[in-house]
């Protein structure tokens, strides 16, 4: 039991419309030095919860802990794979990583004074899961830029005007060429985003990912998660086959992962009429860079 | 927790002193080329405008391509490449 006098706070990982048997969830690996996961009743949400130590989640300790990147990683991979237990009994919806009540009593009224929003995520998130997929430009155009500007100082092959005047014309028809192929990447990637859309039940676009992120060279332009019916599922990687094998994408590297536990569209308190959410969603996907 | 002080932050300064100096021209290099590019960019504007003269555009061809190869040339003292040459500027892209 979490108390303050035991030392320990309630870390709560993940809420589930089905009781996880506690046999699964005990051969779960969650937080260094905290307890075995357990499970916490709210009405007719379950909630998976972990005693651990309130001196390592304190919120300074957390907030000294998720900036180092190697403690964030074996944070973040302990909170997934608590989520994950809880995931073959139905919706779930992850909460974000550290959600941390001091006591079980406040963890179950927090969920319970939300129990028709956790409901309402639960039968939207039903029988559907999450695929990420990423737009790269192609690397092509990462080693042709670089050599482009490379040479350029230097005067290319015998056809080039010497001089000043032909560097300036030389830089000119570079530049051309680097907004050219980057209005093509960014349309391609457009296409993608609007064929994949067709065939979800909605689609989030997140902020790209830095270079130093992703550790390519080409930048991402397309960083999008979309939420998959199961029963069109088939049709979804059939599309994203399709848009692969595509000549006229060439510009572009599509890489996709799925399907994951929702993550992307499990948000609470951000509860909004279908419609709406639609909409949102559209309005985040043209305006993402 | 067995390390005796934080890690710095990826990302972050790191003021270890032999690093300094290398950081630092780094840095700088960095502000020159955004300059340079700045500026090469606002040259080939006039030059496509056609607003410059003959003689002007020779001499700012000549100039930038001069800064061009004394940019190679610094960074090579330096031991950095041009796309060494950039921060992260999280969500606003990269400076260059």
């Amino acid at each position: 039991m979490s108390s303050s006098d035991t030392g320990t706070v309630t870390y709560l990982f993940a809420l589930c419309a089905g009781r996880p048997p506690d046999g699964a969830l005990a051969a779960v690996a969650g937080h260094s030095g905290g307890g075995p996961l357990r499970t916490l009743a709210a009405g007719a949400v379950h909630l998976v919860v972990q005693d651990v130590p309130a001196a390592d989640f304190g919120e300074r300790a957390l907030t000294d802990r998720l900036n180092r990147p190697e403690e964030l990683r074996r944070c973040a991979l302990a909170h997934h794979r608590g989520v994950a237990a809880a995931a073959p009994c139905g919706p779930v919806v992850p909460l974000p990583m550290a959600t941390v009540y001091l006591s079980d009593g406040n963890a179950v009224s927090a969920v319970a004074s939300r129990e028709e929003a956790v409901l309402a995520v639960f039968r939207r998130l039903d029988g559907r899961t999450e695929w990420a997929v990423k737009v790269h430009a192609a690397a092509p155009e990462a080693a042709a830029g670089a050599a482009g500007s490379g040479s350029a100082g230097t005067g290319g092959p015998g056809t080039a005007v010497p001089g000043g005047r032909g560097y300036l014309s030389r830089a000119s028809a570079r530049q051309r060429m680097r907004r050219d192929r980057h209005e093509t990447a960014r349309a391609v990637a457009r296409t993608v985003d609007l064929t994949l859309r067709r065939y979800a039940v909605d689609a989030t676009a997140h902020r790209p990912q830095s270079e130093h992120l992703t550790g390519r060279r080409a930048p991402q332009l397309l960083n999008a998660a979309y939420l998959v019916d199961d029963a069109r599922r088939a049709e979804f990687t059939a599309a994203l086959d399709r848009l692969r094998a595509d000549g006229r994408l060439r510009e572009v590297e599509i890489t996709s992962s799925g399907p994951w536990i929702p993550y992307s569209f499990a948000r609470l308190g951000e509860q909004v009429p279908a419609a709406a959410t639609t909409a949102a969603a559209g309005a985040a996907g043209t305006g993402a860079p | 927790m067995n390390t005796t002080a934080p890690a710095p932050r990826d990302g972050t300064l790191d003021l270890d002193p032999e690093k300094v100096a290398d950081g630092l021209a780094h840095l700088v290099l960095t502000v020159v080329e955004l300059l340079r590019q700045l500026m090469e960019k606002q040259a080939v504007r006039r030059f496509e405008e056609g607003t410059l003269s003959p003689e002007q555009e020779d001499r700012l061809g000549t100039a930038l391509m001069l800064l061009e190869q004394r940019m190679d040339d610094l960074c090579a003292q330096h031991g950095l490449t041009r796309d060494d040459l950039n921060l992260d500027l999280g969500p606003l892209g990269s400076l260059l």
